[in-house]
């Protein structure tokens, strides 16, 4: 597999440096034209990029290994995710509008306007560093061990950390959005054909579909119903899948992306576009991993899951080594907008904040500055892999719902305050934090739900004893008028 | 910060205000749809579902409130216009 591993990577390297390169075109001078695209992009390679940035490896090695351990609960956690696009699909156009009609950049951005409040801003600005950096690092992590696996060795760990940095960075750093939405869109299309051929060929292997799944009824029938097997129980189902059903909402790299769309039909064709390639996806990788169920039954870990099946024998070399490549796209697709989010971040909400008078030319320039620094320290986090790097990696989903009750707050209730905005991000904040470190689920919830319910009571008993912001009132009629002349509820 | 616009005219409210006492009560209808919808997915699977170790079990259920919620995304969306 050794020449063939590296040709491939190398032919990938050198497409996805020449989609970035060619969407570099045209690109502008401003602080929207690198971070936003200039608000330009199509309903169809946005479609891609929002799927591609949403789905990481998580799907093809975590949740292949979720199906192949607890069974069908794992289609229902990531269809309930996939439903959560009920929210996209009822604050997307509030989100879209608003950033156009006051030029916000960031999500923090818009919470701090809409509460008139600069700390709001940099408090969720940092909460968003603070969990996905670590995110990020063990994005590179999974990629690292993902190469050295496949390769038995011949890529070591170090190399491919390096590697799949340097090109999360470049592509990030060369054309901003413009670069990173078509190479997401392209490695959208990698991700979802080399795991569709993994997965036909596994059922063909397996003796067909009504093989497969007749397979799956008379042998693991257990897998076919929650808790099944055992892993599924109810807690942890709703710890899994609560975090995750707020994800387009809670992580700023996937709401920064209903700021772009060039019109708001352009923005329906992402939603409509990412629910048809979600739901394609998350069948294929259930499949892929009852499939390894059917294959492999005695594996002693089911993280192995994909690697042994890919390394079997009836999956073609050629064919793994696509899968492989399709695995790193979903990776990186996922590691370059963390990047380019959290540095549009740091210098509009942290850096701008920090100095009123900064041009917008300084901002993008620290923007720009700032890509390599939060790639380095990814880097380094995965290098050392701490223990640390992984509690925070863990808690991001959980600990980013913080910011869902200010958000929606934000265009639903006229009363939200800034001090409830605060105490509703800092203080479940730490809270999750204490769970996740001290391994604590209170009442046998997971920190996700604690994280929810928390932030939401102090939002709204602080901002029901403090005082609203002035122009609240106008903000929100302003959008609502905006709303009801585009016929959206 | 970006700055403040103009505040809208008191007769533009008023007028905003009845349109949107009819967005309300659809958007209360959506509400209730998608929240029966969610509430379904993570309790029938757990109740009713729970020992039917058959493919018509939780599998298809969770598919076929999959289909419904991205018909019901599809249709929430249907009337955007520019």
């Amino acid at each position: 597999m050794g020449l063939s591993l590296y040709l491939a990577l190398a032919a990938y390297t050198f497409l996805g440096f020449a989609v970035a390169w060619a969407a570099r075109k045209g690109l502008g001078r401003g602080l929207a034209d690198f971070f936003l695209a200039n608000r330009t992009l199509g309903g169809v390679v946005n479609a891609l990029s929002y799927s591609a940035t949403t789905y990481s490896a998580f799907m093809m090695v975590g949740l292949a290994g979720l199906t192949y351990r607890g069974g069908v609960g794992a289609l229902g956690f990531e269809l309930v995710y996939l439903s959560g696009l009920v929210l996209a699909a009822f604050f997307g156009p509030r989100f879209w509008l608003a950033a156009k009609l006051r030029g916000y950049v960031s999500p923090a951005e818009m919470l701090g306007d809409r509460y008139e409040s600069r700390a709001v801003t940099l408090v969720a600005a940092l909460a968003s560093l603070l969990f996905l950096i670590p995110y990020t690092s063990v994005q590179l992590m999974g990629i690292a061990y993902l190469l050295q696996e496949l390769s038995r060795g011949a890529v070591p760990y170090v190399a491919g950390v390096l590697w799949a940095t340097f090109l999360a960075l470049a592509w990030a750093r060369v054309g901003g959005l413009r670069s990173v939405a078509w190479t997401d869109a392209f490695q959208a299309l990698v991700m979802l054909v080399s795991s569709g051929l993994v997965v036909f060929f596994a059922v063909c292997g397996i003796g067909g579909i009504a093989a497969f799944f007749h397979g799956l009824e008379q042998n693991y029938s257990r897998w076919l119903a929650v808790p099944g097997p055992g892993f599924f129980q109810f807690s942890t189902f709703l710890g899994l899948s609560l975090p995750w059903f707020f994800f387009c909402l809670s992580n700023p790299q996937v709401s920064q992306r209903l700021f772009v769309p060039r019109s708001l039909l352009a923005l329906r064709r992402m939603l409509r576009g990412f629910l048809l390639f979600g739901f394609i996806y998350t069948l294929i990788s259930i499949t892929w991993g009852f499939s390894a169920r059917l294959l492999l039954p005695d594996l002693p870990n089911p993280d192995l899951a994909t690697p042994t099946l890919l390394a079997s024998p009836v999956i073609p070399p050629v064919l793994a080594i696509l899968a492989m490549l399709g695995i790193v796209s979903a990776a990186i697709s996922t590691m370059d907008s963390v990047l380019l989010t959290l540095s549009s971040m740091f210098a509009r909400d942290i850096y701008a904040l920090l100095r009123p008078g900064a041009s917008e030319a300084r901002q993008l320039a620290v923007g720009k500055w700032i890509i390599p620094v939060i790639s380095g320290a990814a880097l380094v986090f995965s290098l050392f892999r701490l223990d640390l790097i992984a509690v925070l990696a863990v808690s991001s989903s959980a600990a980013l719902l913080v910011l869902v009750p200010a958000t929606v707050g934000a265009f639903l209730w006229r009363r939200g305050t800034a001090k409830g905005a605060l105490a509703s991000i800092l203080v479940p904040g730490i809270l999750v934090m204490v769970l996740q470190f001290g391994n604590l689920k209170p009442l046998g919830l997971w920190p996700g739900v604690w994280a929810l319910i928390s932030s939401t009571l102090l939002f709204v008993a602080v901002s029901l004893v403090t005082s609203p912001p002035r122009g609240a009132e106008d903000f929100l009629d302003r959008i609502n008028a905006l709303l009801a002349e585009r016929n959206v509820l | 910060m970006a700055p403040r616009e103009p505040a809208l005219s008191a007769n533009f409210l008023v007028a905003m205000r009845s349109h949107t006492r009819s967005h309300k009560i659809k958007m209360a209808l959506w509400l209730a749809w998608f929240l029966a919808l969610e509430v379904a997915a993570f309790l029938v699977p757990y109740t009713l579902l729970r020992n039917v170790e058959r493919l018509w079990g939780a599998f298809l259920f969770w598919n076929v409130f999959a289909v419904l919620a991205i018909i019901s995304l599809f249709l929430l969306t249907r009337g955007w216009r520019e």
